[in-house]
């Protein structure tokens, strides 16, 4: 036998040997134990997706995940107590249909028609009304706490729209408001002119009564005495009721005993003085005259004055003169 | 020669209880012929226990004795390893790509585990160093004649295997436990084709040796 013949028919015997030898087996409890772990892991798979679901929460992106849920509810939060009445969000079928709706455009012009019915009327008024016309839209609509809570597919778009909604309804009803205050404002000032308008009138109804008691004087049947217009004054005055005689600038009315007289001016004090508008100022604008106060009050039942004495002007040392003549 | 025809027949005998444990396994696998070990594996991920079960008696032998022989017949440290890498092969069976055999795959993780323990601890070395001197005092010492001279021959193979360099019996125990092609077992212990041809070569030269004489008779 030559010598590679002979390492192959050695080798064949190592190789026998070893075969024959290697009947070495893991044990049944290691077999169980192994088949148990991968049956176990088997049942995992089917449950996967979930733990999956929830390993990923809680693993890598639990911080991310976490961040999310925050800014979420804080803009959530931050919705409410901006618009805490419930907000209105149409679905993307009603705002479709309302599209497409051939009424929609009438809708829109009854709506310019309430507006400018509203804007007629005071803001609370207009507002209250905005509110019921809300909930009436309600009962159309679907009623969303929160337009984040809703979020659909389309949701963006929806956000969008609903946020420009209620901007053009906040300007809407600032303009409302400002419309009223502005109205509100027209209102008083008009009540003030018409304030002024009346007392201005009052006084124009005064002067045009003395204008008128001043031509009732030039047209006496005495004018017609011309060279005596001191007697024919005097004439006129005794003419005069006693009201008359109070707003007459050329005639005095005064106490004679217990009636009053009307009687005609005599010195400058007197000449110019109406008793009954605002005597102590024309008075007292003349130097060296002196105003003796009453008050009178005119109805149409005559003049009443207190004790019986209207108010006089007198020159101050008219009784001493006299007295020093005398 | 006498002698020899029984070991060869005895041999033969052992081989053919071999292929009839194979054929045990196959019946009782029906669908191992048609499928092949990726896609039980691939089964068993979308969660068909029972594939994992195939898989698993398919390999189960020669993976344990390959560890077994790796650790110098330490099956203490073999269980813990066989179940680590089984372990791991059911952790991470999504890892796998079908680039390369399933077996090979296995082999290849059972391999790191070896070289991880080994790295761990010099448990192995200990084992050798024992396992060598308790096989030197056999051979030395006298056998009781109960066992026969094939059963000596044996045990003594076994021993002299253990005595191999760590590559030389990796390539001795891989060729004559798993049944792969040089390229496969090439594949497993990371190394070319003929690296492995040239440890194979050594350990028989070895072994061939080591090995009395009267054993071949």
């Amino acid at each position: 036998m030559t010598e590679p013949d002979n390492n192959k028919h050695h080798d064949e015997v190592i190789a026998s040997l070893y075969q024959h030898g290697s009947v070495e087996q893991p044990s049944d409890e290691l077999n169980k134990n192994i088949l148990n772990a991968a049956r176990k892991k088997s049942d995992n798979i089917i449950h996967w997706p979930a733990k999956k679901i929830f390993k990923t929460l809680l693993s890598s992106h639990s911080l991310a995940v976490a961040a999310v849920l925050v800014i979420s509810i804080s803009v959530i939060l931050q919705i409410q107590f901006d618009y805490p009445e419930e907000v209105i969000l149409p679905t993307a079928e009603q705002q479709l249909s309302k599209s497409l709706s051939p009424n929609s455009i009438p809708k829109k012009q009854n709506s310019t028609d309430v507006t400018s019915q509203m804007s007629m009327q005071p803001a609370e008024e207009i507002l209250i009304e905005s509110e019921s016309q809300a909930i009436t839209r309600d009962s159309e609509s679907t009623i969303v706490h929160s337009p984040v809570l809703k979020a659909k597919p389309s949701v963006r778009k929806q956000e969008m729209d609903y946020k420009k909604q209620q901007a053009l309804k906040h300007r809407h009803y600032e303009e409302i408001k400002r419309e009223s205050k502005r109205r509100r404002h027209e209102e008083k000032k008009r009540l003030s002119e018409q304030q002024k308008l009346r007392q201005k009138q009052k006084a124009e109804y005064q002067r045009s009564e003395s204008q008128r008691l001043s031509a009732l004087i030039d047209s006496s049947p005495t004018s017609s005495l011309a060279d005596n217009k001191e007697s024919m004054l005097s004439h006129a005055c005794e003419k005069l009721s006693n009201a008359e005689c109070l707003a007459s600038t050329n005639c005095i009315l005064e106490k004679d005993n217990d009636s009053l007289i009307c009687r005609q001016s005599k010195n400058p004090c007197e000449k110019g003085f109406v008793q009954i508008t605002q005597p102590k100022e024309q008075c007292q604008i003349k130097p060296e005259c002196e105003y003796i106060s009453s008050d009178c009050h005119c109805d149409e039942h005559g003049c009443q004055c207190a004790d019986n004495q209207p108010p006089i002007c007198k020159p101050v040392f008219d009784d001493e003169d006299e007295d020093d003549t005398d | 020669m006498v002698r020899y025809q029984s070991l060869k027949k005895s041999g033969s005998d052992n081989k053919n209880m071999k292929v009839n444990r194979q054929q045990n396994i196959d019946s009782n696998t029906d669908n191992t012929d048609i499928i092949s070990d990726e896609d039980l594996l691939t089964s068993y991920c979308n969660g068909d226990a029972s594939a994992f079960d195939t898989l698993y008696l398919q390999h189960k032998d020669a993976l344990y004795r390959f560890i077994l022989r790796q650790c110098n017949n330490a099956t203490n440290i073999t269980d813990e390893i066989f179940q680590e890498v089984w372990i791991s092969v059911i952790n991470n069976k999504q890892q796998f790509r079908n680039e390369s055999k399933f077996s090979t795959w296995l082999y290849q993780i059972a391999r790191n585990k070896l070289i991880d323990n080994s790295r761990k601890s010099i448990v192995r070395n200990e084992n050798r160093h024992d396992s060598f001197e308790a096989e030197s005092m056999k051979s030395n010492n006298p056998e009781p004649d109960t066992k026969t001279q094939l059963e000596k021959c044996i045990e003594l193979l076994q021993a002299l295997v253990l005595q191999l360099p760590d590559e030389q019996k990796e390539a001795f125990v891989l060729k004559h436990d798993t049944n792969k092609s040089i390229e496969d077992l090439a594949v497993i212990t990371k190394t070319s084709h003929e690296t492995f041809k040239s440890r194979l070569r050594y350990a028989m030269k070895k072994l061939r040796e080591w090995l009395p004489g009267e054993c071949y008779d």
